[in-house]
């Protein structure tokens, strides 16, 4: 098998961009690596890993607090599990989710704990 | 007409070896669907990088999980180290691929003790386990612990391993050797084993490529994805290998990957201790974070990817594990459907999962 | 295919010795490297908090009011961050864990509660930039990595957040310009000009290389074999730490002389009722002054060529050696000082010993045992003199350095 090196990759795009990009990506064959959100001052920033074959792309992602997102799940049904973990953790809204917990997926004593504080 | 019922299955169960929920949909005997749901030991470790500094973050990080603690220490070390530009000296390259491997020893003679109790096997269960005593006892010689080892740090290691020590494990474990082939030797080919696991739980391969599944269970089902195979983490390049990989996507093989893995783990000591060179263990690490990178493990459950994010301060910004039974759990509801209601604890445990680090 | 293929492991494992321990009637034996709990020597302890700072989990607290040192048994996860951050080494990792009780484990340690050096324990660091050269030495001794210094720039700054107030840089600092709260001391004399050049005088240099050991730059290369010294005068700090250590006086520094010689008129003299002969001294001597004959117990030295460097006075095992001026005694033993951290001991290869013996007859501590197939070193008796290694005749003996 060959071996591949991977530099750091991070493209940045708007949530308008999103849902193309996913279905570019399933296209080519990348399977859905992890999802991931980090909060930056006022903003969120959430990071979408893909992989073929070894080869590792990210997507970037900065919304503002309150903004509500696409879900990708039409393309990679395993997305349900980082979309409904950011839901219940950082009350990010994902929109047409195909698997939908109503912020029931982790059990956490205070809802959405790491959301940005005003 | 079938009647359809449904069973809430654990978090708490006897026959259950993980604390997953699973709703049962089940028609006479068989699984029609499943639907899981997880969150019981959420522990919200990740938020901790508010409160501690990179480098006792690794700790923290290395607690996330009891059988791949090794795996998380060094990932959390190797994306921040990655994040401040630092390079680790060969030796500890070479010393924390050979205690990955023996990371990846013990957690699959684990799973293989834990396979043979879901089918009812205990005395196999037993001899398993005590056979991964041996490598407890090499890990705790070696590091001062035998299921957290706190011996990563952010720069390389914190203690050497001198290399009569080293050639002292390749001895012990190829001593064991013999011991484990008796009883891997038992999975594969004793008749009773095999009609529980030959043909249940088939996960074909477009379904493995489709939902996205790492490790031994993408393997199993013929996808060649091994994250050893990139370059920039452990010293892989550096030992030729190829991953194990079977076609039948059932338990079966994913068991015969499992133990394909046990003995390449043992021939990938082998030839990294024969190879690793002398010098420092680790470079003084200054400074703090600024800037982001996301670097991958092959963990012994599948692709693990560690994200750290840093501003400048002493506390990170955000520090990401994600783990392979995250990933794994979509395939696992795929092989559930149409199974027996008596394989569903087995399917369970065949993907290996660790919801400790999946909920973190 | 094949049926019951467990067979083969039942039946060996019904003769074989079972894999349990009879435990609690059977001790654990613990392995050296396990980590069990911390144990603290309160002796050494200056309650710096830097213990506290690290630990991952809060397990620790110091109170420099009271004299109390804390652990909250139960919290610690034994990282041993502590132990490797403690400036003065008194915490150490023990391998036996802290058994379960129904409270939770706190232990209070009572640490007799010392002066940080330098001044009020209560204020801030602060450095006379008069008197300061910008070595760098206190930056390599703070343990928190909490001063930053810049030769060029000539820039001392200390993050106050970090500074544990430990004291260690007021020790290691050489012009005495750094003070904990108060007024610096300021340096002796004042700073050498910036132009200053350092040189030495080869008549009377003995390339003893300890101007080189002492150099916190770097920028000093001693050869004692070839009769070479060398300064690299860009990295040159002119702090003027060499000229203070030389022991010949041979190095001069722009206006900076040497400071008046504290040995002058004292050599190094031997109490031979409690020399052993063992040789360490003149193994270890610079400037090969020393000449010891074991057979013949006679102890000499070479008073032109002795540096009065003391480190025979430090190596000697029986303490006999000492500097003194004519006619008085050597100056009382100093205290028993903790067993050094490593220790020298002979190995042997057991293919190349005959023994022979002679190992144990030449043994001035009498530390060996050679019988047929055992030998035997005992390590409380040896002092690492290295006879026997002198007087093997198959050279299956070498030493090796132990903790």
């Amino acid at each position: 098998m060959e071996r591949v090196t991977n530099e750091q990759n991070f493209k940045v795009i708007n949530t308008s961009q999103l849902l193309t990009e996913a279905k570019n990506f399933k296209a080519e064959g990348y399977r859905l690596g992890q999802a991931c959100a980090t909060v930056v001052g006022d903003t969120i920033e959430i990071i979408y890993s893909f992989d073929k074959a070894h080869v590792l792309k990210n997507l970037k992602l900065v919304i503002s607090d309150g903004e509500e997102v696409e879900s990708i799940t039409g393309d990679f049904w395993s997305a349900f599990i980082y979309e409904n973990e950011m839901h219940d953790l950082f009350g990010i809204q994902f929109n047409h989710s195909a698997l939908d917990y109503q912020g029931k997926f982790f059990k956490v004593a205070e809802p959405t704990p790491w959301k940005p504080k005003k | 007409m079938a009647k359809k019922t449904i069973i809430p299955f654990g978090p708490q169960h006897p026959v259950l070896p993980e604390p997953i929920h699973l709703d049962l949909v089940i028609e006479d005997e068989t699984v029609v669907e499943a639907i899981p749901s997880i969150g019981f030991i959420h522990r919200g470790l990740e938020k901790l990088v508010e409160t501690r500094d990179y480098s006792q973050m690794v700790y923290v990080i290395e607690r996330i999980c009891g059988i791949c603690s090794f795996g998380h220490g060094w990932g959390a070390c190797s994306a921040i180290e990655g994040a401040m530009n630092v390079k680790v000296p060969e030796r500890a390259e070479y010393l924390r691929t050979i205690l990955h491997e023996l990371s990846r020893l013990h957690s699959h003679l684990l799973w293989l003790g834990l396979l043979a109790d879901a089918f009812g096997f205990e005395s196999l269960f037993n001899h398993c386990w005590r056979v991964r005593e041996t490598i407890l006892d090499i890990l705790e010689k070696t590091t001062g612990g035998r299921v957290i080892f706190s011996i990563c740090q952010v720069g390389g290691m914190r203690k050497d391993i001198d290399d009569e020590t080293l050639k002292e494990i390749v001895v012990t474990l190829n001593g064991i050797k013999k011991d484990i082939k008796s009883l891997t030797d038992v999975f594969i080919e004793d008749k009773s084993v095999k009609n529980r696991m030959c043909g249940v739980g088939v996960l074909t391969k477009a379904d493995a490529e489709e939902l996205g599944a790492v490790g031994p269970v993408a393997r199993g089902s013929g996808v060649p994805q091994d994250i050893r195979m990139t370059n920039g983490h452990g010293v892989y390049d550096k030992l030729d290998f190829e991953p194990v990989i079977e076609e039948a996507g059932d338990c079966y093989a994913r068991c015969k990957v499992r133990i394909g893995e046990v003995f390449q783990s043992i021939e990938l000591i082998e030839k990294a201790v024969a190879q690793i060179p002398e010098g420092p263990v680790s470079v003084k690490v200054t400074g703090n974070v600024e800037g982001e990178f996301i670097t991958r493990l092959e963990q012994p459950r599948g692709e693990a990817y560690y994200y750290a994010k840093g501003a400048g301060t002493k506390f990170l910004q955000r520090m990401r594990v994600r783990t392979p039974t995250n990933q794994n759990i979509p395939a696992l509801v795929k092989t559930l459907q149409g199974c027996d209601l008596a394989d569903v604890p087995m399917l369970v445990l065949t993907i290996d999962p660790c919801i400790s680090c999946t909920e973190r | 295919m094949a049926t019951f293929k467990i067979a083969k492991v039942l039946m060996k494992s019904l003769f074989d010795k079972p894999a349990t321990l009879m435990y609690p009637v059977v001790q654990r034996e613990w392995q050296e490297r396990t980590r069990g709990s911390i144990d603290i020597e309160a002796e050494s302890c200056i309650l710096c908090g830097i213990c506290s700072k690290r630990c991952p989990t809060k397990a620790i607290e110091t109170d420099r009011a009271t004299g109390l040192w804390t652990i909250h048994r139960m919290q610690c996860i034994q990282c041993g961050e502590c132990a490797a951050a403690c400036p003065k080494k008194c915490l150490s990792m023990n391998q036996k864990y802290t058994e379960p009780q129904p409270e939770k484990v706190v232990d209070s340690v009572e640490v007799p509660i010392q002066k940080a050096a330098g001044g009020a324990a209560d204020g801030d660091l602060t450095c006379n930039k008069e008197a300061c050269v910008f070595c760098g030495l206190c930056v390599k001794a703070c343990p928190a990595d909490a001063i930053k210094v810049d030769r060029k720039e000539k820039v001392w700054e200390v993050d106050k957040d970090a500074c544990a107030k430990c004291g260690a840089c007021v020790e290691k600092c050489p012009k005495k310009c750094l003070s904990m709260g108060g007024e610096a001391a300021g340096g002796a004399a004042a700073a050498p000009a910036a132009d200053a050049k350092l040189e030495c005088d080869t008549d009377v240099c003995s390339y003893c290389g300890f101007c080189a050991t002492n150099c916190p730059a770097d920028a000093l290369t001693v050869d004692r074999k070839e009769k070479l010294w060398k300064v690299d005068d860009d990295a040159c700090a002119k702090c003027g730490i060499c000229v203070e250590k030389c022991p010949k006086k041979c190095l001069t520094l722009g206006d900076l002389g040497p400071a008046p010689d504290p040995t002058e008129g004292k050599d190094i003299v031997c109490d031979e009722d409690t020399c052993i002969y063992c040789g360490l001294c003149a193994k270890n001597c610079p400037a090969d002054a020393l000449t010891v004959d074991r057979k013949e117990k006679t102890w000499t030295i070479d008073k032109e060529a002795c540096v009065k460097c003391e480190i025979c006075v430090e190596k000697c095992p029986k303490k006999c050696l000492g500097l003194a001026a004519e006619g008085e005694s050597a100056p009382a033993k100093p205290e028993a000082s903790a067993a050094p951290a490593t220790k020298n001991l002979p190995v042997v290869d057991t293919e190349k010993c005959v023994y022979c013996a002679a190992c144990e007859s030449e043994c001035p501590c009498d530390a060996i045992e050679a019988p047929m197939d055992a030998w035997k070193v005992d390590d409380d008796k040896c002092i690492g003199c290295g006879a026997c290694v002198d007087i093997c005749p198959t050279e299956a003996l070498h030493m090796e350095e132990v903790k």
